[in-house]
């Protein structure tokens, strides 16, 4: 069951928790960096003529006799964008991947749309297949939900690059963008990742694998079918490839850690045999620890 | 090179299916992967196989047919070709006591047959063979064959025997069964524990020494006998050898029926052979049983018996000459009745016999019908019809149904020369005066024991139904033989012949001998034999085995009976007892005899070759020989190692 009873229960407590433990340092308790018509004060400035006179912060004329003016620190909304992969390699072992990705993705919209940001999901395979349109308030969680158990990984391969290309020409607010993804790309995951960190978005990558990605387990004769694109290779696997093969996907997770540290990402990697509320704690601590 | 068994070629045609299976597309399994990503970085996909890239991996399928082409051609049992000229070898196996013998590397015999199977497996394919067990009696287990197997397996069924082995006859039967072939040899395995002197010339005879010198100490011989004197006195003759160079000590034990009755400490000097004697008093008889224990060979004299063994210490090497036994029959009393009307001197040597109980008659009287039947001595007296039962009659004076009177000879020479019986045990008339003796023509089947120069009987033995009759036709009131010692032992040897305690000439047999034994002729004669129609009895080996034998009937028409028991190669004690339908008809199982049966052989217990031990890579180079394995075996080999190689390519460890 992709939610069960006790979801929203875990989702709440992961919430308080991210409040409690985490507050400022993940999604929506961040602040826009625009001065303006806030209730919050910023900082003080020469005043120049012409200004508005309610803005003069008359106590400080009153003792040192200089003129400031009052800076207000203007409040926006939070623009989150969770960027699930819905390609046919999340649906790899009975879907277990997929179905992670679905459950981190209620998971991370839940605990941003309790902070009052806005949140908005796409399924990307080929490119956006589907969009759940941005949306604030708690209340939104249902119908989130609703959406996620609607989606399918039955979508082609896995196309980055295009599937932000199409969500940038679509003109979205910067905020923080999170990819769900296993970052199996045979184009190359890089691409896609690039183009969302130039329009400004701040990045978070969530990596996930199955542990028959990491470990095949196979001997001898064997076709092997690409699920993706449903290549067959025909061939016998010996111990020798078994070992190059675990060698290629040890430099390929290392490859994505190694992209993300580069350009300061959040960067999670996990296997399938985690729990999404496990996983969501470990992201929050390594947040809060960086 | 040839093939022993070329049908096995055959088999070939498993190449076939292994060719189509391995053509035939296999279903492979699929797995399917979330990416090839690394797959493809891995190798480059093959493209759909052809019909020509079903042999996917050639090499394995090579490697099988090679491993099918091995396996065939070692099924057919390749041969090489022999540039010389056709050869024949008799192998003769030495099967003796000797060869039971325990070697550091096992049993003897174990080592000459292994060596027999090496020479076997290593003959030409021309060559031809035979194989000759130097038995007691010596054996052809398989007479002249190049068929290999044949001759594997006449080497593998046969065993050790508890007898002495007679090589020299094995040879002889070896050089017949080559005749005068030239190209011929005769490999004799033996640890020539045997008198090589016995062995005939033979220049094809090649001798390979099996096993190595080994101490061992036996009985090498037991017998029990009853003084001839005194019949109710016995003795136990027991000769005990050490065949080493070493001093030694051992314990003798004796039991007589089970009970032990002596025990005696034997010290040996290296080579001695040392006679003990034990009495025993009494007229039962029963089975002795010698036995030898705690033998110990001293490395120095001041070892004891009391002392621990020194780990250098040899031990004994033979285990079978350690037991031996001997049966002693029993005394039994005798009821004789002396008719004579001048017998003063029969009725002295009869009195003297102290299981004899007599009764003296002056006259002859009818005896009553329902008296049974006993023994009965005629001294000159004779009625015209011989009474029932075993009757001797001395100095015949009269006809009666079994002979008629002829006429007497004055002095006649008696031949030195007697018949061989049981009552002309240590009997001779050569040095005893006989002024006069009668002749006489029987009327029954007669047989002739003791006979003058000129041929006048002097001791002849009839046999009747109603019992058996000796006559001693000599005038025994001239002659001094009832003052010779011969006349009491003649007596003697009657009456215990009479009473069937005299059923086998030796109180203990050599294995491998093969007698006719006397059956007890008071409860088992031809007449009992011939109501229950019984051809056979049954002999028991000490082992439990059972076979039946023939009975021997005695063509004078005698009332003994013999069972022709075969060469008795099992040391311990035999029986020969009635069947069930003997028993039924009332012959008691008691009637059982039994038979002992030791080694008792110095020369099998002496387990040291004579001379150097020759080395088999020594041996006379006329003998057919490889010294190694047969070409089959290394060609298996090789099938081995190539199923090995194909499971490696099973493997796929070396594809890259």
């Amino acid at each position: 069951m992709l939610f069960p009873s006790d979801f929203l229960t875990r989702l709440e407590y992961l919430s308080i928790m991210s409040k409690r433990v985490f507050r400022g340092q993940l999604l929506a308790q961040r602040r826009t960096r625009q001065t303006g018509s806030g209730i919050e004060f910023s900082d003080h400035r020469e005043y120049s003529p012409g200004e508005d006179l309610r803005y003069l912060d008359w106590n400080i004329y009153a003792r040192h006799g200089d003129l400031l003016i009052r800076r207000f620190q203007e409040e926006q909304d939070l623009h989150v964008w969770l960027l699930l992969d819905c390609s046919r390699s999340m649906n790899f072992a009975n879907g277990r991947k997929f179905e992670l990705a679905r459950q981190l993705t209620a998971a991370l919209a839940w605990i941003a749309l309790a902070d009052l940001d806005r949140i908005s999901v796409l399924a990307c395979a080929a490119g956006v297949v589907q969009q759940f349109p941005l949306t604030r308030g708690r209340e939104r969680i249902l119908p989130l939900m609703q959406f996620l158990e609607t989606l399918s990984a039955d979508r082609h391969e896995t196309r980055l690059q295009e599937s932000v290309r199409q969500f940038l020409h679509r003109r979205p607010r910067p905020g923080i963008a999170v990819v769900l993804s296993d970052l199996f790309d045979p184009y190359g995951f890089e691409t896609g990742l690039d183009q969302l960190r130039f329009s400004g978005f701040d990045l978070h990558v969530i990596q996930l694998h199955h542990p028959l990605d990491a470990e095949p387990g196979l001997l001898g004769d064997a076709e092997i079918v690409d699920l993706e694109s449903g290549r067959i290779l025909q061939t016998t696997i010996t111990e020798q490839m078994l070992a190059q093969y675990r060698q290629l996907f040890q430099q390929h997770q290392l490859s994505v850690r190694q992209y993300c540290a580069r350009y300061n990402l959040g960067c999670t990697q996990s296997s399938t045999k985690a729990e999404f509320d496990a996983l969501v704690m470990a992201m929050m601590r390594q947040s809060a620890t960086s | 090179m040839t093939f022993l068994v070329p049908t096995a070629f055959a088999l070939a045609v498993i190449a076939i299916p292994i060719t189509v299976l391995y053509i035939l597309k296999l279903r492979m399994r699929q797995v399917h992967v979330s990416s090839d990503l690394f797959w493809q970085q891995i190798f480059t996909a093959r493209p759909p196989r052809s019909f020509w890239s079903r042999f996917r991996h050639p090499l394995s399928w090579l490697a099988q047919l090679l491993i099918l082409l091995a396996i065939v051609v070692a099924a057919a049992d390749p041969r090489w070709n022999s540039t010389q000229t056709e050869q024949r070898l008799v192998l003769i196996l030495d099967v003796s006591a000797s060869m039971q013998a325990s070697e550091p590397r096992g049993q003897r015999f174990e080592l000459a047959r292994t060596r027999a199977l090496q020479i076997i497996n290593g003959l030409p394919a021309s060559a031809q063979a035979a194989v000759i067990a130097a038995n007691h009696r010596p054996e052809i287990l398989c007479s002249m064959t190049d068929h290999i197997p044949d001759l594997l397996r006449a080497v593998t069924s046969v065993g050790p025997s508890a007898a002495p082995g007679r090589p020299d006859l094995a040879v002889s039967i070896a050089s017949s069964l080559l005749q005068e072939t030239n190209a011929a040899s005769i490999l004799l395995l033996s640890d020539r524990c045997f008198d090589a002197t016995s062995l005939p010339a033979e220049p094809r005879l090649t001798i390979e020494t099996v096993g190595t010198p080994l101490p061992n100490i036996g009985i090498v011989g037991v017998q029990a006998l009853r003084n001839s004197d005194d019949p109710l006195s016995a003795e136990l003759l027991v000769a005990v050898r050490n065949a080493s160079s070493l001093p030694a000590e051992a314990v003798l034990q004796l039991r007589m029926n089970e009970t032990l009755s002596y025990v005696e400490r034997l010290s040996l000097a290296p080579e001695e052979t040392t006679s003990k004697t034990f009495p025993r008093i009494g007229p039962a008889g029963g089975i002795w049983q010698a036995e030898l224990r705690e033998i110990r060979f001293l490395q120095n004299a001041a070892d004891t018996i009391t002392s621990a063994p020194a780990a250098t210490a040899p031990a004994d090497a033979l285990a079978i000459d350690n037991t031996a036994a001997a049966v002693l029959p029993a005394a039994n009393r005798q009821t004789v009745r002396l008719i004579s009307s001048n017998g003063y001197f029969v009725q002295k040597v009869l009195e003297a016999d102290p299981l004899i109980d007599l009764q003296v008659q002056s006259a002859i009287t009818e005896s009553p019908a329902n008296e049974p039947a006993q023994i009965t001595i005629l001294h000159e007296l004779v009625p015209a019809r011989l009474p029932a039962g075993p009757v001797i009659v001395l100095d015949p004076r009269g006809d009666c149904d079994a002979w008629a009177l002829k006429e007497t000879r004055q002095n006649p020479l008696p031949s030195p020369a007697v018949e061989a019986h049981p009552i002309t045990r240590n009997f001779r008339l050569d040095d005893v005066l006989i002024p006069a003796a009668t002749e006489l023509e029987f009327r029954l089947p007669a047989r002739v024991l003791a006979v003058a120069e000129d041929g006048l009987p002097l001791c002849v033995l009839l046999q009747r139904p109603t019992g058996p009759v000796l006559v001693v036709p000599l005038q025994l009131t001239q002659s001094d033989l009832a003052f010779r010692t011969v006349f009491p032992i003649l007596i003697s040897n009657t009456l215990r012949w009479f009473a069937n305690t005299t059923h086998l000439t030796a109180s203990a047999l050599q294995a491998g001998q093969q007698i006719a034994v006397p059956l007890p002729s008071a409860t088992f004669t031809q007449r009992t034999a011939a109501e229950a129609d019984i051809q056979q009895v049954l002999l028991r080996s000490p082992a439990g085995r059972s076979e039946l034998i023939p009975l021997v009937r005695t063509a004078d028409g005698s009332a003994e009976l013999r069972a022709l028991t075969g060469p008795l190669c099992e040391t311990g004690l035999w029986s020969v007892e009635p069947t069930g339908t003997l028993a039924g008809i009332g012959v008691p199982s008691k009637s059982a005899v039994t038979i002992a049966v030791n080694l008792a052989s110095a020369a099998e217990s002496d387990l040291r070759p004579p001379g150097p031990v020759s080395e088999p890579a020594s041996a006379d180079s006329r003998t057919p020989r490889s010294g190694s394995r047969p070409l089959w075996f290394w060609i298996c080999c090789t099938a081995a190692f190539l199923l090995i190689l194909e499971w490696f390519l099973y493997q796929r460890r070396w594809i890259t």
